[in-house]
């Protein structure tokens, strides 16, 4: 078949993973040379690419970014998850939904009432002294909510971890607790939705890896959030985010580079900083920055040579990134071997390793 | 090791449990001293925020930060939030120091006599909970290519001293847990034990009420010590179990 007439329609499905694995289980599919491609378990891993390839990934820890606060004026309920922060001021924008839950599609959640600005909100669960679970309205455009804690940032963090809960998705049947959504190595709590391509990555994966003659880097990259609910919204994600890459990554990339090994991007947050960090000559910037690049269909990578990520369906902006790295036939093949095999999609399902 | 002479290489961002009392502070003030900013871990909100100021002040000084966290180490299911917060806080960790300890019923009480309930209790809080908060860590040490995790043993863990039995068995436990963890981890971190002997703090008075407190070492001493290795963990094998007086030679060479 012509694999540019064939729609996803004519593919046939793959089942959601609904419950988060643990790290180091599933399987990926090495979609590298022609068909047919492999299927391979995360500890094979170390055989399959050479030494000294590099493999960097994104430490980000998940926030318990969704959490329920009443109107105080009007006892209105509201779930807000938050979209980005500032450390330094406090200040942080979340996504406002109305009536439902998490099992409701994000399109499908009530709308909230007109905030005024300068309203006040009251976090539902307990948080510690009554002062501390109140929070402000700076700014209100639909969903888009600016808000601040008096306390500031500490405030905000406190309040997120004393009644906050992972961004669930409508496709998991019951509430995921935050231990269960990081992956095996994350350190500083930035993303708002769990860079989930690191899940077959466990310490004994990565130990493996070491001990194979291949290098481990990382950058620490905000991995925001999927969906709004609001398609004008949703037009623009991925919204910017904020990334940090250190001195020592830069310097692994250039070494990497130098011998021509392969460079791994564990999750498509890690090539999205890594490519937003990289000069037109292939030159990658240490520190911090906001990422602000869509990879698509016709953008050419800098920096990654392979990338580890979910499978997702055509259509998603997931699926519209790894475009950057094979042709639609490759991705439809790859998906025609998951259905063959049970892989499962989504966040917690199965992983494709894409080699451009 | 990725980049730099490991030998050279000492924690710049450590969290500390048990840290609002005795070694655990003592520890906290120490390092804030010497620049490495800490994240502190206790259970009693005014011990620790008595201790996070005066660690806050030194740390002005030296440029690093001192954070404080409300947290029972015992409770398992709270490791994610207390690494989280810390390194939120604090910014990246490259060092754990798992200090905090239940000593079981004081009294003491012979094993025969003990309440299972106790001893499981000891567990939680010297084994259970210091695994979880292992485990919420260490992946992101062993990504970065460097880092220590030090437990606080006690002789107790390789003696067999009447009425010490909880205690012991659960030093004498997580003693092992470490030193598998080492062995699992290879030279990337350095998984440390230290018997810092008898020292003249709330918990020892608890335990021996008759003993002599000129007779004990002062934990600042100890924290002295302590703070030395974890700024050059990697002169010492990778596994390594060190006595108070191996360490004060360590310090001393």
């Amino acid at each position: 078949m012509n694999a540019s007439l064939e729609t996803a329609s004519s593919l046939p499905e793959l089942r959601t993973q609904h419950e988060p694995r643990p790290n180091g289980v599933g399987q990926l599919i090495l979609l590298e040379g022609s068909e047919p491609f492999r299927v391979l378990r995360p500890p094979q891993l170390a055989d399959i690419f050479p030494k000294e390839t590099l493999w960097i990934l994104n430490d980000a820890a998940v926030l318990p970014a969704s959490f329920w606060v009443e109107v105080e004026a009007s006892g209105e309920r509201i779930e807000l998850r938050v979209a980005s922060l500032n450390e330094e001021s406090g200040v942080f924008s979340a996504i406002a939904f109305g009536a439902g839950d998490f099992h409701v599609q994000t399109e499908l959640r009530g709308q909230i009432s007109p905030l005024s600005r300068g309203s006040w909100l009251r976090v539902v669960a307990q948080v510690g002294p009554a002062e501390a679970s109140r929070l402000q309205v700076l700014d209100q455009r639909g969903r888009l909510l600016e808000l601040a804690f008096p306390g500031g940032y500490r405030a905000l963090l406190d309040a997120l971890y004393a009644a906050g809960a992972p961004i669930q998705y409508a496709y998991t049947r019951r509430p995921h607790r935050l231990g269960e959504v990081q992956n095996s190595y994350v350190g500083r709590p930035w993303a708002i939705e769990p860079a989930s391509a690191g899940r077959p990555l466990s310490a004994a994966v990565l130990r493996s890896l070491q001990t194979a003659g291949h290098h481990l880097a990382w950058l620490t990259h905000a991995a925001g959030i999927s969906s709004t609910g609001d398609p004008k919204l949703d037009a623009l994600l991925p919204f910017p985010e904020r990334y940090e890459i250190p001195a020592a990554t830069r310097e692994a990339i250039a070494r990497a580079r130098s011998q021509g090994a392969p460079i791994v991007a564990v999750g498509s947050s890690t090539a999205r900083a890594l490519e937003s960090a990289a000069s037109p000559d292939g030159v990658v910037r240490s520190g911090r920055g906001l990422a602000r690049l869509k990879i698509h269909a016709g953008y050419r990578p800098r920096i990654v040579d392979v990338l580890l990520t979910g499978i997702h369906e055509a259509g998603s902006s997931h699926r519209e990134l790894t475009r950057a790295f094979a042709s639609d036939r490759a991705l439809n093949a790859a998906w025609r071997l998951a259905a063959t095999h049970d892989l499962k999609r989504h966040e917690f399902g199965d992983a494709l390793l894409i080699r451009r | 090791m990725q980049h730099g002479d490991p030998l050279n290489w000492g924690v710049s961002s450590v969290l500390i449990t048990g840290a609002s009392r005795g070694l655990g502070r003592a520890l906290a003030l120490d390092l804030c001293r010497r620049g490495v900013s800490v994240a502190l871990v206790a259970r009693n909100v005014e011990a620790l925020e008595d201790t996070t100021l005066r660690a806050r002040a030194l740390a002005a000084k030296s440029g690093a930060k001192a954070e404080a966290i409300v947290a029972d180490v015992s409770d398992v299911s709270d490791a994610t939030r207390v690494a989280s917060l810390a390194q939120a806080l604090v910014g990246p960790l490259d060092g754990l120091v798992h200090n905090a300890s239940d000593l079981g019923e004081t009294p003491l009480a012979p094993l025969l006599d003990g309440e299972s309930a106790r001893f499981e209790r000891v567990f939680r809080t010297n084994v259970f909970g210091p695994l979880a908060l292992t485990r919420a860590l260490a992946g992101n040490f062993l990504l970065h290519g460097r880092g220590v995790v030090l437990g606080v043993s006690s002789d107790a863990a390789v003696e067999h001293y009447p009425t010490w039995g909880a205690y012991a068995a659960s030093k004498a436990a997580f003693d092992h847990v470490l030193g598998t963890l080492a062995s699992e981890l290879g030279e990337t971190l350095r998984v440390l034990s230290v018997d810092p002997g008898e020292m003249n703090t709330e918990m020892h008075r608890a335990a021996l009420p008759d003993a002599d407190p000129a007779s004990l070492e002062a934990p600042e001493a100890v924290a002295e010590h302590i703070a030395g290795l974890l700024l050059a963990p990697y002169r010492v094998p990778n596994g390594s179990r060190l006595s108070a007086r191996e360490l004060a030679a360590l310090e001393a060479a």
